[in-house]
């Protein structure tokens, strides 16, 4: 079942279109890989789904209601409880430790400190960093920071992860570990992820892989149409 | 000696040369679709939780090169205009 659409999503910064009609769809438990090149608009595409953008045109819905036109605090709420965010770097705060930084988002929620330091140990250990907790970030690997930021990502049990280039900062084993905890971890609660990637061997994790070129889509499916450049046909 | 010669190159070159830019690039796109999909099987089989890490070793081997392979050729079908252009002035 579809829970998450863009109609026609339109967005330009200034005078740069980034986003020229986009329309796409996110069933419930799917993963979704986002790939095109640089300066497709697969970040702006991210960014307008999880509600920090607003387009300039277009719909963006959740479980059938408009989003789009929410306030900046409505949206706010909604990526607190029903969405979570992944940066390529885990963008943990320096001055907390790692349970401290998985917690947050429990603590911003209402949730209380008990509850929410022991939910975060709990997500530190399902990505293998439960020994960390009391470290702060500057004391951990890349690696290590970004489990505890996928941790944190999901420790609200998101309906919806969105994750930007969440392995581009690691080398290829590292990256690949906690790709593969974040794929089995969301499948096993029915989170849906949406997924900004270049790179083909990530996107071969999802379940389905959306082209984007030039703001908008150009192919959905298993890669029988690829985007062509400088319009050269 | 590395290896950097390919079935695949070989191909997109007679393409280039005996045909036209669309078969060359028909040929591209079909080989893209065939490249990701296998990358898929591999991928599958290196996140079943039954893999051993000798099925995983040999699906990375696999991996590594397809996706050299798929880097190459969405380079190539940035590229293939021109290249036919060069090989017919």
């Amino acid at each position: 079942m579809t829970q998450l659409q863009a109609r026609g999503v339109v967005r330009a910064y200034g005078p740069t279109p980034a986003l020229r009609g986009v329309t796409l769809d996110v069933a419930e438990g799917e993963i979704v890989a986002v790939t095109g090149p640089s300066g497709c608009g697969k970040s702006t595409l991210l960014h307008c789904l999880a509600g920090i953008l607003r387009p300039d045109a277009g719909e963006v819905t959740w479980q059938g209601q408009r989003i789009d036109t929410w306030s900046e605090a409505a949206r706010s709420r909604l990526r607190r409880t029903e969405f979570g965010v992944l940066f390529q770097f885990g963008q943990l705060v320096a001055e907390l430790t790692a349970a401290e930084n998985v917690a947050l988002p429990l603590l911003l929620a209402g949730t209380g400190r008990r509850e929410a330091r022991t939910a975060a140990l709990t997500w530190l250990d399902r990505f293998g960093v439960g020994e960390l907790a009391d470290l702060r970030p500057g004391e951990m690997s890349g690696g290590q920071q970004q489990r505890c930021a996928t941790a944190r990502a999901l420790v609200t049990e998101p309906r919806v992860l969105f994750a930007d280039e969440p392995t581009g900062s690691l080398d290829t084993l590292t990256g690949e570990q906690v790709l593969t905890h974040l794929v089995r971890l969301a499948r096993e609660q029915r989170t849906a992820v949406v997924l900004i990637t270049h790179e083909p061997r990530i996107a071969a994790y999802a379940d389905r892989e959306i082209v984007l070129r030039d703001g908008l889509v150009d192919h959905t499916g298993l890669g029988l149409d690829v985007p062509l450049a400088g319009g050269t046909r | 000696m590395p290896y950097v010669a390919s079935t695949l190159f070989a191909k997109v070159v007679v393409a280039l040369l005996v045909a036209d830019v669309d078969r060359a690039r028909s040929y591209l796109i079909a080989q893209r679709a065939a490249h990701t999909a296998r990358l898929r099987e591999l991928t599958a089989v290196k996140a079943d939780p039954a893999a051993t890490l000798s099925d995983v070793v040999a699906a990375d081997f696999a991996i590594a090169h397809l996706d050299a392979d798929l880097r190459w050729l969405h380079a190539t079908l940035g590229r293939v205009a021109d290249w036919h252009r060069e090989v017919h002035p």
